[in-house]
């Protein structure tokens, strides 16, 4: 299980921690858990310099507003409880955020305590074996 | 090449140009039996490669092609994501 917090006091958002990877270089930066956001992560064009990621991809994504916008992206190694995949990296100048795709292949629940401000990742199979 | 330097050689504008263009010619081979898989298209050969995410479908065209920039596109979507009102690129 990923433990992570509430942050940011102006806009209350639930982050988790994530190790990213490439080459010899690893960075632990929080994402904003965004059921929003159907890839895997986006991440600041500082954290992938320091990274050293390679720019692969140029994709068309469609925000809120229903406008398009272009972004870069890289692949990266994300590692989560001894699990490391290939993930897809947004570039952008914009919060860490984790997506629905990310969660997917790493079969995570997102259990969001609002009222606790907590935030948990779970693997589903784990939480159908407490049931 | 550095990546600057690809990125300047093959524009973002063209190559997102030129990667909707080739998908438009090879959608209704895909369409709609894999809507929701990713293509990797590499604008210079023209080739597109299949995967079920887009880290895949990058994955699997690196092999042919290891130092290009590739148009990447969700099958059956104009974009290849969607992103929420979070998300505020500056």
């Amino acid at each position: 299980m990923v433990t992570g917090k509430f942050d940011d006091l102006k806009h209350p958002l639930p982050y988790v921690p994530t190790v990213i990877l490439w080459g010899q270089s690893v960075q632990t930066p929080y994402f904003v858990v965004d059921t929003g956001f159907t890839g895997d992560l986006v991440v600041t064009p500082k954290i992938a310099q320091e990274l050293g990621l390679k720019i692969d991809g140029i994709e068309k994504v469609e925000n809120a507003n229903g406008g398009i916008v272009v972004l870069q992206t890289a692949s990266a190694i994300a590692y989560m409880e001894g699990q490391e995949l290939l993930v897809t990296v947004l570039i952008s100048n914009n919060r860490p955020l984790m997506g629905i795709s990310f969660m997917e292949k790493f079969k995570y629940t997102a259990i969001v305590d609002c009222i606790n401000k907590t935030v948990k990742l779970e693997v589903a199979e784990k939480i159908i074996a407490k049931v | 090449m550095s990546t600057d330097e690809l990125l300047k050689t093959n524009n973002i504008e063209k190559i997102v140009t030129d990667g909707v263009e080739i998908y438009e010619s090879v959608k209704n081979n895909y369409q709609p039996a894999e809507n929701g898989k990713f293509l990797a298209i590499d604008t210079g050969s023209k080739k597109v490669y299949l995967g079920d995410t887009s880290a895949e479908a990058v994955r699997n065209a690196k092999m042919e092609h290891p130092d290009n920039i590739f148009y990447v596109v969700k099958i059956g979507s104009d974009t290849a994501e969607t992103i929420s009102h979070l998300f505020q690129n500056k």
